[in-house]
């Protein structure tokens, strides 16, 4: 029985668990069904979820489209990086390839969607990826080996030959304005990539080149990192070991010298071809793409350079005749730097040929040949190395070639020979080097008056005329040259520039010579002394009299050795002066390679050779990847030069080094100068990150110079908050930008305006205070149809006060604290009301903006011209002119019983296809010549600049132009603005008050930095809810007025539908403005009486149950 | 279709003939409230929107519905009166279809009362309605699924208690499964996100109704029905 029962329970149980497993599997393939062909429905009110019609137009579009998804393997839960915390990757994943499915199928089969997991992280660099790490408050659960690597989830889009990256994509609320972003620019960038196709080819092939020399040299490099048991014996024989694999390793390439030449070869005529392609093509594509093409050629330039040098360095380390024939093949190359090296490297070997038995004879010969040739080098700087190896080489016995490099057209060389001669005591005849006291250069004159002086060949008619020379230092030295010679009749021109001298050693020893005028010689350096024991060409040049050294701005002293040549720069006959111009990642990649004094290259080390050259293709490959991503970029300029927001860091300081060093020995002016440094330094680091933060949204700002014209390749220009009046000229170049009928745009404060801020002078007290901006733009507003109401406006409802931070005084026991106070401010109005029909503000809801001022539209000023407001106040809005309250108690009371104003247009728009120019009719305003630069050491003025060619006037064109009545709260923080009026000379004078000096520029900082909306490093800025609020910064309303602003921007650029794309992910919904009894009602009804509502109506259904069942009665 | 809703009725009724649906409700309402406003700082944060109720009414789901469910067949099997059910003319199928409908019925009551909070909120700011309606749409859903888990695990025991236990750990476990799955290999995190309460929550939380999240929820409430039919049908194989 029980054996039945068994067998029924077990079938039945099987029957079930198929028919459970059988239901299982079938929702399993419902399941995986639904995920492949799923349906979604948009319920938001604005579609937040779904893409929009910019994106659907984009994908729809670009046949072809390949968009890689760029994930590692074994995502962490969280992640951190890319100005975020990721805190569920899993689901941000999938939101992703949700949003990638719905470009899919939008696409109409445009768009391939592919995922890249493996080896993400060697390929990150070449991708551009950046990298996210586990968060640090996460670190505890994760693994530990997780810990320390680094993650990546970015995108790349390819359209047909170019591609965009997105190096991470952390946020799901901008997943589709990043991706639509990216395909717009790409779709852009092909277009221009088209029309510089072969520059973009020849730029590919150049890097490649230099790729593959550096692949080819490292194939040859044998070391490897040693373990501690390789690492075993005494240091002594670590060493020997080390100097052993050095000397394998120097072998290995010299063996192999040949395959790597043939690679390396192509770097260099490459880029010969291409620099003779540079001089004869007409420009092809934007100047922009050229410049960085031209960048791309001048790095090629020194990479190939210092290849030459390093093959230099290797042949010199072993001086094996049977290489001098690829050692004179480098005297042939057309890079200066490997002239150079192999000038040297021949010379080293020339001056040892005893110990060169294979120099003998007519190897030595032609070495010898090749060197003599070098003196007739069509560069300066081959013609200098030249005369300073033989002189090194052959001693005195080169006074010949000294003499005749004394007649070198080229001031450099000129200099190095006179160094030479001094040094080497080569007896050359003064009469020779008596012309060189006239010389244009003054450290040639300087070393031409001491070598005669220094030989005793000086004479007072020689030394007379330089008494009058234009540069302090060839004064003194003459000064002192007829001191020693006596001559009396310069007495009192003597004794006058020793007066003038600063104090300091050269004053005192100017000023015992006149003492003794007569009685003694030179007091220091005796020709003897003066030339070294053991003359080298590097050596430092010799002493002459002490220079004055001065409290005042002095001139450069003269340098120690000769300068760089100016007649042909380094890098190759065309190539530039890279280290100076090219920024600091060149100069880094050249490490210990580094240029000697006269501009080459010098290669320490073979070994470190190799280092450089594979430094040096990071940057070429970072040139390369600049030049590839230049097409189609559009540029925004940001007007500089009347206190605007100029986002730039401005390298000419209020103090330079020279005068700082100047103030070192005098404290109180030493402190002023420090802080006033330190905040130039701080104000600069603020716009560098300012421009950065731009930069990181997509946006490529360039500096337009009030007083220049537009350049070019500025697409759209911004004139941001300017408090200075504009010249004619400026004017005049902002109107011919307009009738360019490219956006102009500006955002303009009627007021500048202190509310309980520090004044900047003492007592330093908190001050309210408001003043015009005065920047004299509105008769041109007016021309274009716009009235500027130079007002106040100020919404009268308090849900539309936004809140200002400001400091309070208040009483205490210990005196008055400052005291962080907010208020609702109704010189902060929120406006609601955007232009339906303008994609610019298309999406918002509400912007904030401080001091904001009003246009209205002048009838029949531009009659082609439309007028539209772009955003308008309310019903109840106040504008004010006059008789303002700054101070925000009184003002959020007293506003709602002023006389409204009704609807104010606080931005407006103006555009239309044939607009008059503000200067139809009147004369063009003239542009000065350019400034010349400032005279050199020598006094003499620099040659004059040519006047650049000005672009042809337009009377007449197309007209856009927006106007913006606010800053919306981002403020100038440049040095130029807010320390425009430091006098170093005045703090100097006043010594100890100078000690507090820079106070009111600090209180000026803070008081602008305070009215800045953001936060310290505006980096971060993009990031919601990550930002850290500073006291008096009015940082409620930031995000809204940068979408504000980059809906404008986009607009400019012609990417208008993005504002919609952004807008959506704003989703802030503020709740009205209700009081503190209103919300604890509401709150209390909701917890409280909904509860108790429904216990009322339970038991009341249980009384009226109980009562029915009375009714019935006992059952 | 009678048989199911004769039982839905009666269940229905039976919960809100005793205090224990009128406490549990009472309860859920006092804690959303609390949540909403202390937790939640919705007066603080000061954004017209359901956001933080949407946090948090699936947690407290997690606790009411298997404690609303945890009687639905433990009860009966206890009290001796599902033998009584089982020999009238009704499918075990019916049984339990009829059994979830009920405690479905209940949900939508203690639902229906929240409902006041977004007209509140509606009434101090522009309240988007969508993600309000994805919302409520996918706490049915899950509270749908919630139940059936609470049903199945009814079923397995004649103890409450033991039921209540059960399927508080069974849909805790399959809200938070993507956040345990942590450590296990990126194939096997995919299908925990997929297999997660929670992420088919969140998506239709915020407006979007995707067949996949509802073919989800659905599919999970089968399975869970259909073991609870089988575990009923159990008694019978003897």
């Amino acid at each position: 029985m029980s054996n039945v029962s068994f067998s029924k329970k077990l079938a039945s149980g099987t029957n079930a668990a198929l028919m459970i497993a059988g239901v299982v599997g079938v929702l399993v393939a419902v399941n995986w069904y639904g995920i492949k062909n799923y349906k979604r429905i948009d319920m938001t009110e604005a579609e937040v979820n779904s893409l929009s019609q910019t994106s659907i137009d984009a994908v729809s579009t670009m046949e072809g489209l390949e968009l890689r998804l760029y994930k590692s393997k074994k995502l962490p839960k969280s992640l951190e990086g890319g100005g975020g915390v990721i805190e569920n990757v899993p689901r941000l994943i999938q939101q992703l390839q949700d949003k990638l499915d719905e470009y899919k199928r939008a696409s109409a089969g445009n768009l391939t969607v592919t995922v890249e997991e493996d080896d993400l992280e060697s390929q990150a660099g070449a991708l551009n990826l950046g990298a996210l790490k586990i968060p640090a408050d996460k670190s505890e659960d994760a693994d530990p080996d997780a810990l320390n690597k680094r993650y990546y989830i970015g995108l790349s889009l390819h359209y047909r030959t170019v591609e965009e990256v997105i190096p991470v994509i952390s946020n799901p609320g901008t997943f589709e304005y990043q991706i639509t972003k990216a395909m717009l620019r790409l779709r852009s960038k092909q277009a221009a990539s088209s029309v510089m196709r072969d520059l973009l080819k020849n730029g590919e092939e150049l890097n490649k080149a230099v790729e593959e020399c550096v692949k080819t040299i490292e194939r040859y490099d044998q070391s490897k990192e040693k373990t501690d048991e390789e690492l075993e014996g005494g240091i002594v024989e670590q060493m020997q070991n080390k100097q052993s694999d050095r000397t394998t390793q120097i072998d290995e390439y010299l063996a192999n010298l040949a395959r790597i030449d043939e690679a390396c070869g192509k770097v260099s005529t490459q880029l010969e071809a291409q620099r003779a392609s540079m001089k004869t093509e007409a420009a092809t594509g934007r100047q922009l793409s050229r410049e960085h093409f031209e960048s791309l050629l001048g790095k090629i330039g020194w990479f190939s350079g210092v290849y030459s040098a390093w093959v230099a360095s290797l042949i010199d380390e072993k001086r094996d005749p049977r290489l001098l024939k690829r050692l004179l093949e480098l005297m042939k190359h057309p890079e200066i730097p490997a002239r150079t090296s192999a000038l040297r490297v021949l010379g080293a070997w020339l001056k040892g040929s005893e110990q060169s038995p294979g120099l003998q004879g007519p190897p030595g010969q032609q070495a010898t040949a090749a060197l003599r040739a070098a003196q007739s080098d069509e560069s300066a700087t081959v013609r200098a190395v030249a005369v300073q190896v033989i002189a090194s080489a052959a001693g005195e016995a080169a006074a010949g070639e000294i003499t005749k490099a004394l007649q070198d057209k080229d001031e450099t060389v000129r200099e190095v020979a006179l160094d030479l001669a001094m040094r080497l005591r080569v007896k050359v005849d003064g009469a020779a080097v008596k012309p060189f006291l006239k010389d244009s250069g003054w450290q040639v004159r300087r070393l031409a008056v001491a070598y005669l002086i220094n030989t005793q060949q000086a004479t007072v008619p020689d030394l007379r005329p330089l008494l009058a020379d234009p540069n302090r230092e060839v004064k003194f030295i003459a000064a002192y040259g007829l001191t020693t010679l006596n001559d009396t009749a310069s007495t009192e021109q003597i004794q006058q520039i020793a007066v003038a001298l600063p104090p300091g050693q050269g004053k005192q020893v100017l000023e015992q010579a006149l003492a003794k005028m007569g009685a003694v010689n030179l007091p220091n350096p005796t020709p003897d002394k003066v030339v070294p024991p053991a003359p080298k060409p590097d050596a430092p040049a010799p002493p002459t009299p002490p220079a004055p050294k001065a409290d005042t701005p002095p001139a450069p002293a003269p340098k120690a050795a000769p300068p760089a040549p100016k007649a042909t720069p380094p890098g190759g006959p065309t190539g530039s002066r890279a280290p100076q111009g090219s920024g600091g990642g060149l100069r880094q990649a050249l490490g210990r390679a580094g240029l000697d004094r006269l501009g080459d290259i010098q290669m320490p080390d073979p070994l470190d050779g190799v280092k450089v050259l594979s430094n040096l293709k990071t940057e070429i490959n970072t040139a390369y990847t600049t030049l590839k991503d230049s097409p189609g970029r559009k540029s925004i300029g940001f007007m500089c030069g009347h206190d605007e927001l100029c986002p730039f860091e401005e390298t000419e300081s209020k103090i330079p080094d020279m005068l700082a060093q100047a103030f070192e020995k005098q404290p109180f002016v030493k402190k002023a100068v420090d802080d006033i440094r330190g905040l130039e330094g701080r104000l600069n680091q603020h716009n560098e990150a300012i421009r950065q933060f731009f930069l990181s949204k997509g946006y490529r700002i360039v500096k337009v110079s009030a007083g220049q014209s537009v350049p070019e390749e500025v697409d759209a220009l911004v004139i941001y908050g300017p408090r200075k009046p504009f010249a004619d000229l400026e004017l005049y170049d902002i109107d011919q930008f307009i009738m360019s009928g490219k956006p102009t745009i500006f955002l303009t404060n009627s007021y500048e305006v202190l509310v309980n801020q520090w004044d900047d002078k003492p007592p330093y007290n908190l001050v309210s205070r408001i003043e015009s901006t005065n920047t004299n733009l509105s008769p041109f507003f007016a021309h274009y149809g716009i009235h500027a109401n130079n007002d106040l406006v100020m919404e009268t409802e308090k849900a539309l006060f936004e809140r200002i931070n400001t400091v309070n005084l208040q009483m205490s026991n210990i005196g008055e604290l400052a005291m962080a106070a907010k208020y609702s401010y109704p010189l902060f109005p929120i406006f609601e009301k955007f232009s339906e029909n303008d994609p610019m503000v298309a999406g918002l809801r509400r912007v904030t903006m401080p001091f904001a001022s009003s246009f209205t539209h002048i009838e029949g000023a531009q009659p082609s011209l439309t007028f539209e407001p772009l955003i308008s106040s309310s019903e109840r809005a106040v504008s004010k002119t006059k008789d303002f309250v700054l101070d925000p108690r009184s003002l959020k009371d007293s506003v709602g019983a002023e006389q409204t104003s009704g609807t104010m247009h606080v931005a407006v728009h103006v555009s239309g296809d044939n607009a008059s120019s503000y200067f139809a009719g009147r004369q063009r305003p003239e542009r000065p010549e350019p400034e010349p630069d400032p005279p050199g050491p020598d006094g003499q003025p620099a040659p004059p600049k040519k006047k650049p060619i000005e672009p042809k006037r337009k009377d007449a064109g197309p007209a856009n132009i927006v106007i913006i009545g606010s800053n919306l709260g981002f403020e100038s923080l440049n040095p130029s603005r807010l320390l425009h009026d430091f006098n170093i000379g005045k703090v100097a004078q006043e010594k100890v008050t100078g000690l507090g000096a820079a106070i009111p520029y600090y209180i000026r900082y803070v008081n602008a930095w305070g009215r800045f909306i953001g936060q310290q490093n505006p980096i971060h800025l993009g990031e919601r809810g990550r930002m850290t609020q500073l006291p008096g910064q009015q940082t409620d309303f930031w995000q809204k007025n940068l979408d504000l602003l980059f809906g404008v921007f986009d607009w400019a650029t012609g990417d208008s539908g993005m504002a919609a794309i952004r807008a959506k992910a704003d989703t802030d919904r503020p709740l009205k403005v209700t009081s503190e009894n209103s919300r604890k009602l509401v709150s209390a009804g909701l917890v409280f009486g909904l509860p108790a509502l429904l216990i009322v109506f339970a038991f009341l259904r249980f009384w009226l149950r109980r009562m029915g069942r009375k009714k019935l009665g006992p059952a | 279709m009678g048989n199911i809703w004769a039982i839905g009725k009666r269940e229905f009724a039976s919960f809100f003939n005793s205090p224990i649906a009128y406490f549990a409700i009472t309860v859920f309402l006092i804690m959303v409230g609390g949540l909403f406003f202390g937790t939640g700082e919705f007066f603080e944060v000061g954004q017209a929107t359901m956001r933080p109720f949407f946090e948090w009414v699936p947690l407290l789901f997690i606790f009411l519905l298997p404690a609303i469910s945890m009687r639905l067949v433990a009860e009966e099997k206890r009290t001796g009166s599902l033998e009584l059910l089982i020999t009238m003319p009704i499918r075990d199928t019916e049984v339990v279809l009829g059994k979830l409908l009920g405690a479905s019925l209940f949900l939508v009551v203690a639902l229906g009362l929240t409902l006041a909070y977004p007209i509140a909120v509606s009434q101090l700011g522009p309240l988007d309605w969508g993600p309000v309606i994805g919302g409520y749409i996918g706490l049915l859903l899950l509270g749908l699924a919630y139940l059936s888990v609470g049903l199945m695990t009814s079923t397995w025991t004649r103890n409450q208690i033991v039921a209540f236990i059960l399927a508080l750990l069974v849909c805790g476990f399959l809200y938070y499964i993507d956040d345990m799955a942590g450590l296990l290999s990126d194939r096997a995190r995919e299908i925990a996100a997929h297999m997660s309460f929670q992420a088919h929550f969140e998506n239709v939380a915020k407006g979007v109704l995707d067949t996949r999240d509802v073919i989800f929820y659905l599919s999970v409430t089968a399975v869970a029905v259909t073991i609870g039919k089988f575990s009923l049908e159990a008694r019978r194989w003897t």
